[in-house]
């Protein structure tokens, strides 16, 4: 037997799926009922795509109730990967059932249920356990699942309470103390604490083997502040941290705010005291400031946080203190690059502080000697800048800003002539400075100018500092408004993003990415963008789950809530879904719209319906050097100043999942009987409770206001299309009689078998209705007028010069409308459908509508062909070039350096608008 | 400025130091490891909310017969904003520590790239590390590598 699987294991080993297959079928030939084989052939199956067969395989091996090991691991990874994980816990637990000796059976079945989070039934299955092998780690397994069940937002509140004190009453049924593991200790602490017994969790951490557990773990120690401080400590905790900072030098700087909080605390009850621990803390403080001198800031940032705070409840004493201490702190840390941020939090200074302030900042001049030199300029210029008010923000004052910035940095390259070629140039924030500024004078003024001259400053400043993600982010940004995703796209993958960066960084490149995309052409690289960038979501939902199981098996408990959080955050991250939004939106630009596309998508794009969010997008990585009067730098870059955030994702999938309802057969019973795999889990947020078509319908201001005006526009034309044509569809939608006995066919077609578990009733496809067909009415004026009024804002910003970011966005959502229309009409080209529900009328407006829209796109792409001609032009270069004038005449940056990018930028521009047009052109072919 | 214990979902937080500092391309799955099977060891420095800078540490597995036990520092990374602080440092002491400590560590070893000079004194003139041995293209560019070490044996209690 042997000789025969070994072959079958080797050719899955290397992924030879093909010879797995045909080992499998030599061994099935003699012996048709072996399983292991069977399930084997199954797991070739499914890595090879041909799910079908696979799922027949599949169900037949799972009737059998497998109990060997062998083929037990082998369903395990078929499950896995037709994503049935309820079906692994079920084959578990009846492996289990048969064999309650087995103590890896009952293990596999623990971590069968830990994988999906079932932790009542892993909870229960542990104590179990815990019963029959008498192995205590089996009884902390039952308690770390009790309190997860607790956390699990699906449990209700008053259940909560119940599960902790259970976890309770079973920790205290252990024969050996928490204590002998810092784990166990751990999760002990944390069940008092959750319980609100903060006495009890107090004792445990000052217990003589308490206190020896939080010395030696870190994560016991943070446990134990956090009960300090709910058991209202907050002077002991105070006292106590006095003591670290000064015998034990710690310098964290929790322990400098637990001296602060218990200098504020009771702050209302002993008003009285304040004063004079004021005076006490001023002078601690001071002390260790003193002693640290210059190598280590906490001592002078205590100091400021301390005055900010007797500031806010009017307790200063000495008005001037707050800037004195400002200038000794820009003394000692000014050539320290984080300086800037150190003091941000301090200087919303106003009035006399603030001129006070200003003229100690002015002190510092242009002439560097050397690198904290550089970094005191740049320090004290983001420092002035930030507090300029709006009438110092005349263009003049700005662009004359902007070039002294630009000259300085030409200046500071001196001193970064020896750096290697992959280090940075101390004096890069000049650039960044300087092109903020720019950016900022455009904003005011609307004249793109000033964009020039910022991306080609900032390519100047590249190609001293090559590896500057900030440079190439600030480019991506002020590329994308100018229309020039090419180049946008190629600093992007320059910045080599990886991992969870594709989380937390590709809304950079990817944000209204359809804007962009030359799918309609056939040119695939945003698509493809995409679905790079998802590849993160895929194998965090496969190696997260898998570090529970080991967390589990190694009693790292402090961590299990950490991993499920971290799961959690990835599998339902707002940027995964925005992103999938963006490829549907390229996707039927460029594939026939058929039922395979709209069932799929409508089951995907539902699912994303019910999910909870988390916005794991990093804003702040791009610096804001903006005065705090007007707005960050990362909102004056988004497109229209709106970020697309959840409203926005949840405009956009009411849209979509209404149009592909529509468009398709499936209605939910036949999607529960045609579904592979797990649905998702419920969620909890009651407003999913509601019948879907309700959700569908509810318009939320707090989600349009995430919409550009155009986005509106189109949301109301979406809206009103799938209003006129809903009755329609729902007359004439096959029965789901019919759809599932039209899958048959084809499953049986593709696998020679036929669909399992369905019964269907002989009907012969369309019956005759009983009711008469709906009377058909005109379209709504929203949906009659749109492809006009998308004809006149296109001349309107094509005359007014707007920027081609804003030209695009309005030709590719007309694109879009005329192929929602597409998707929610294609039912009703079939002339036979038309005939037998006598909808004649209907499709003479479909005829009329789908005219109109056809006739101004094709006005809209020849527009925009022609433009794009204009655009790559000798003489839009030498307009670029004499706008760049700031640059090139005042700061001195080679003339023809700026030459090459305003052809790189033109060149670019061209690409997309010809792309884009032509594109147009063909949707509008293929779908005519 | 406070340094703590690493923990996972601080992989979201620290993407900002890997985009400047390392090029290398670490998996998920290996971040994970680290603060799984050696949870002491790695630490992020943070500031606030913000983290600036981290050290992702390691004991060596699969040792030869004749080799100590012994950590390495797999990757350590600070924020260029929060350079000449004092931060590197103490994120390594911090792990030296419980290296000695918690798994008996007799020394720590890491690459450095041979260019980098402000890591070579780092390494070699503030932390005490002595260049071991250079490992030829160490790096996917293809560049040299300082094999470097640091006795523990101060540290075992």
């Amino acid at each position: 037997m042997d000789r025969q699987i070994r072959p079958i294991y080797e050719s899955l080993d290397t992924n030879s799926n093909k010879s797995a297959i045909l080992a499998c079928n030599k061994v099935l030939k003699k012996q048709p009922n072996n399983h292991l084989v069977k399930a084997l052939k199954a797991l070739a199956l499914v890595r090879s795509q041909k799910v079908e067969e696979a799922l027949l395989l599949c169900d037949e091996v799972l009737a059998s109730k497998p109990v060997d090991d062998g083929t037990l691991t082998a369903m395990m990874h078929v499950l896995r990967g037709l994503g049935r994980h309820m079906d692994m816990v079920i084959m578990y637990e009846d492996a289990y059932k048969q064999q309650p000796a087995n103590e890896e059976l009952g293990t596999q079945t623990f971590f069968a249920n830990a994988r999906i989070g079932n932790w009542k039934a892993a909870q229960q299955i542990a104590t179990k356990m815990y019963k029959q092998f008498r192995d205590e780690h089996y009884l902390y397994w039952s308690v770390m699942s009790a309190v997860l069940q607790a956390h699990d937002p699906t449990t209700p509140e008053a259940l909560r309470t119940v599960l902790l004190k259970l976890a309770q009453r079973l920790l205290s049924s252990s024969p050996t103390p928490s204590f002998y593991n810092a784990d166990r200790f751990h999760l002990h602490v944390t069940i008092l604490r959750e319980l609100g017994q903060y006495d009890d969790a107090y004792e445990m951490v000052e217990s003589e083997s308490g206190k020896i557990v939080c010395s030696s773990n870190l994560s016991c120690e943070e446990l134990r502040r956090e009960v300090w401080k709910l058991k209202g400590l907050a002077k002991e905790a105070g006292e106590r941290a006095e003591k670290r900072i000064l015998e034990a030098k710690d310098r964290n700087w929790l322990e400098f705010l637990s001296v602060l909080d218990a200098t504020f605390s009771d702050v209302e009850t002993a008003k009285a005291e304040i004063p004079e621990r004021i005076v006490k803390a001023r002078q601690f403080f001071g002390k260790v400031a003193e002693l640290d001198g210059v190598k280590d800031r906490s001592g002078p940032l205590a100091l400021l946080e301390l005055e900010k705070r007797a500031r806010q409840h009017e307790l200063a004493t000495d008005s001037s203190s707050l800037t004195s201490l400002l200038e000794s702190y820009f003394q000692s840390f000014g050539g320290k690059s984080c300086c800037f941020e150190d003091l941000k939090p301090y200087i919303e200074l106003e009035g006399e502080d603030l001129a006070q302030w200003t003229a100690i900042l002015h002190k510092q001049t242009v002439a560097f000697t050397s690198v904290p030199d550089i970094w005191r300029y740049i320090n004290a210029q983001k420092l002035l800048r930030y507090n300029l008010p709006t009438s110092a923000l005349t263009t003049e004052a700005e662009s004359r800003q902007a070039v002294a910035y630009l000259t300085a940095y030409l200046e500071g390259l001196k001193f970064g002539r020896e750096l290697p070629s992959y280090d940075l140039q101390p004096a890069d924030d000049l650039a960044i400075l300087s092109a903020q500024t720019f950016v900022n004078t455009w904003k005011q003024t609307g004249d793109e100018a000033f964009l020039y001259n910022a991306a080609a400053l900032l390519e100047y400043a590249l190609v001293r500092s090559k590896m500057s993600y900030q440079i190439r982010l600030h480019l991506i940004r002020i590329y994308r408004l100018l229309g020039a995703p090419s180049l946008a796209l190629e600093h992007y993958r320059s910045i080599n993003v990886k991992q969870v960066q594709n989380d937390t960084l590709s809304h950079f490149i990817l944000s209204r990415a359809s804007t962009f995309s030359l799918s309609s052409t056939g040119d695939l690289t945003y698509t493809s963008e995409c679905l790079e960038s998802s590849r993160i979501y895929l194998s965090n939902s496969e190696e997260t789950a898998e570090f529970i199981i080991r967390a589990f098996g190694g009693e790292k408990y402090s961590q299990i809530p950490d991993f499920i959080e971290f799961e959690d955050r990835l599998d339902n991250s707002l940027q995964r879904d925005l992103v999938k939004m963006e490829h549907v939106r390229m996707r039927i630009a460029h594939e026939p719209i058929n039922s395979e596309l709209v069932d799929m998508e409508l089951i995907e794009l539902k699912f994303i319906f019910d999910r909870i969010h988390h916005d794991n997008r990093d804003f702040d990585i791009l610096p804001n050097y903006q005065p705090r009067s007007v707005a960050s730098f990362n909102q004056q870059t988004e497109f229209f100043e709106k970020t697309p955030g959840l409203g926005w994702l949840w405009v956009y999938l009411k849209i979509y999942i209404k149009a592909f309802q529509l468009a398709s057969d499936l209605d939910d019973t036949v999607e529960d009987k045609l579904l592979i795999g797990d649905r998702p889990k419920p969620n909890f947020d009651p407003d999913t409770k509601f019948p879907l078509s309700e959700r569908l319908a509810v318009k939320k201001e707090e989600e349009i206001a995430e919409l550009s005006a155009d986005e509106l526009h189109f949301y109301e034309y979406a809206s009103a299309l799938s209003g006129w044509l809903t009755p329609y569809h729902d007359y004439t939608r096959p029965s789901p009689s019919a759809v599932l006995a039209e899958a048959a066919k084809i499953t049986e077609q593709k696998t020679g078998h036929t669909l399992k578990g369905l019964e269907i009733e002989a009907s012969n496809g369309h019956g005759k209705k009983d009711e008469e067909p709906p009377v058909v009415v005109d379209p709504p004026t929203q949906l009659a007028d749109y492809f006009g009024d998308m004809s006149k804002r296109f001349k309107e910003v094509l005359e007014s010069k707007g920027l081609p970011h804003e030209l695009l966005h309005i030709v590719t959502l007309t694109q879009e409308a005329f192929l929602l229309f597409v998707v929610e009409t294609t039912r009703f080209k079939t002339p036979s459908v038309i005939k037998v529900n006598k909808l004649g009328p209907l499709a003479q407006h479909i005829k009329e509508i789908r005219a109109k829209a056809a006739a101004v796109l094709s006005e809209i792409s020849s527009a925009l062909i022609s433009h794009a001609e204009q655009e790559a032009t000798a003489e839009r270069r030498k307009e670029i070039v004499a706008a760049c004038k700031p640059i090139i005449d005042e700061a001195g940056l080679d003339h023809d350096f700026v030459l090459n990018i305003a052809k790189k930028i033109t060149e670019s521009r061209k690409l997309i608008a010809e792309g884009v047009g032509k594109g147009i052109v063909r949707v509008c072919k293929t779908h005519a | 400025m406070n340094i703590r214990l690493v923990r996972v979902d601080d992989l979201l937080g620290m993407q900002a130091c890997n985009l400047q500092n390392l090029p290398e391309n670490y998996t998920l799955k290996y971040y994970m490891y680290h603060a799984l099977t050696w949870p002491q060891l790695s630490y992020v420095a943070e500031e606030d909310g913000k983290i600036v800078g981290y050290i992702l540490a390691k004991m060596e597995e699969d040792l030869p017969d004749d080799d100590e036990a012994h950590g390495h520092v797999t990757s350590i990374s600070v924020l260029r904003s929060y350079r000449r602080l004092g931060l590197a440092k103490r994120l390594m002491l911090q792990s030296q520590e419980a290296m000695a400590t918690v798994y008996k560590a007799s020394y720590v070893s890491l690459h450095v790239r041979k260019s980098n000079r402000a890591a070579l004194g780092l390494y070699r003139d503030t932390l005490g590390f002595t260049v071991r041995d250079i490992e030829k293209a160490y790096y996917a560019d293809g560049e040299d590598a300082y094999a470097m070490r640091l006795s523990l044996k101060d540290l075992a209690r």
